[in-house]
């Protein structure tokens, strides 16, 4: 039975990875800055 | 002005002397190329070339700028070889484009496992689905900032050197305005009409004859090297002074 919405569980997990590849890529951004 | 050593000063007026043969008019100065010169020789140098295996009379080109020279010198120098901290930024650097591009992968992915979720409505099975793969990309984004944390570790002195050598360039400048700010000023007389940049001629022009002051010691001195202007001393200040105070009293003397 398909639900209206996302499940919790999958919105959790998914704030979590994008928080996680933000934060990567301002990490690989001040890098290079400092490096070149 | 830094220490020029004597080979540089020799490579420069070999230079400098063919142009003025050839009757080319450079669109760099003396100094310009005489820093040019001392570039190419210490830049051999860290890269172990023997200066005279290349001509530098053939790379620095009088048609061309100071910047557009200097580029051009460093470009051919690294081409045939990099310096060793050259060769860790250029790793650093492949290094870095690939954790960029595996991130973006994985960004992309993150998108493929929403719109397909949303595509399938959210089944039980889709979410169940959806789930696994969010978490199998943590897992991945985990092992990427390993990897990023590694490579941060590894550069770390290279860092701090930039950030020495930042402070230090800083410092130089600050050095450098200070110094201008109290440099005494030396006075010229132009020995001829000069325009320092024709399209120009009408703001900045100078007229045979006329004095100015300036702190630019090196404009002073090039344009002083190439016969347009003369340092003023004080003695013929003090010459011209008494000139003109007897001339003055010559022109009263005819009149009485």
């Amino acid at each position: 039975m398909p639900s209206p919405s996302p499940s919790p569980e999958f919105e959790r997990l998914k704030e979590t990875v994008e928080r996680k590849l933000k934060e990567l890529r301002e990490k690989l951004a001040s890098l290079k800055e400092a490096l070149f | 002005m830094a220490y020029i050593p004597e080979s540089a000063r020799r490579l420069a007026d070999f230079v400098w002397n063919r142009w003025e043969e050839q009757g080319v008019k450079p669109k760099l100065k003396y100094v310009e190329l005489l820093q040019l010169a001392r570039l190419y020789l210490e830049e051999c140098e860290k890269r172990e070339i023997p200066p005279e295996s290349l001509d530098f009379a053939e790379i620095v080109k009088a048609k061309e700028t100071y910047d557009e020279n200097k580029d051009e010198l460093l470009d051919l120098l690294r081409s045939i070889k990099l310096t060793k901290e050259e060769m860790e930024e250029q790793g650093a650097m492949l290094a870095l484009q690939e954790l960029e591009q595996l991130l973006d992968e994985l960004e992309s992915r993150k998108e493929d496992v929403i719109n397909i979720l949303k595509a399938k409505g959210y089944t039980v099975s889709a979410q169940k689905e959806a789930e696994d793969q969010l978490l199998k990309l943590n897992q991945e984004i985990e092992k990427l900032e390993r990897r990023i944390n590694k490579l941060l570790e590894e550069k770390k002195y290279l860092l701090q050197k930039h950030e020495v050598e930042k402070a230090r360039l800083e410092r130089e400048i600050r050095e450098l305005q200070e110094r201008l700010a109290k440099a005494p000023k030396i006075k010229l007389q132009f020995l001829k009409d000069y325009t320092p940049d024709p399209r120009l001629a009408k703001i900045v022009h100078y007229k045979a004859g006329q004095i100015i002051e300036t702190t630019d010691r090196e404009w002073a001195y090039d344009l002083i090297a190439k016969g347009i202007a003369k340092e003023v001393l004080p003695e013929e200040e003090r010459e011209r002074f008494v000139r003109s105070l007897m001339e003055e009293a010559i022109k009263e003397l005819e009149q009485l």
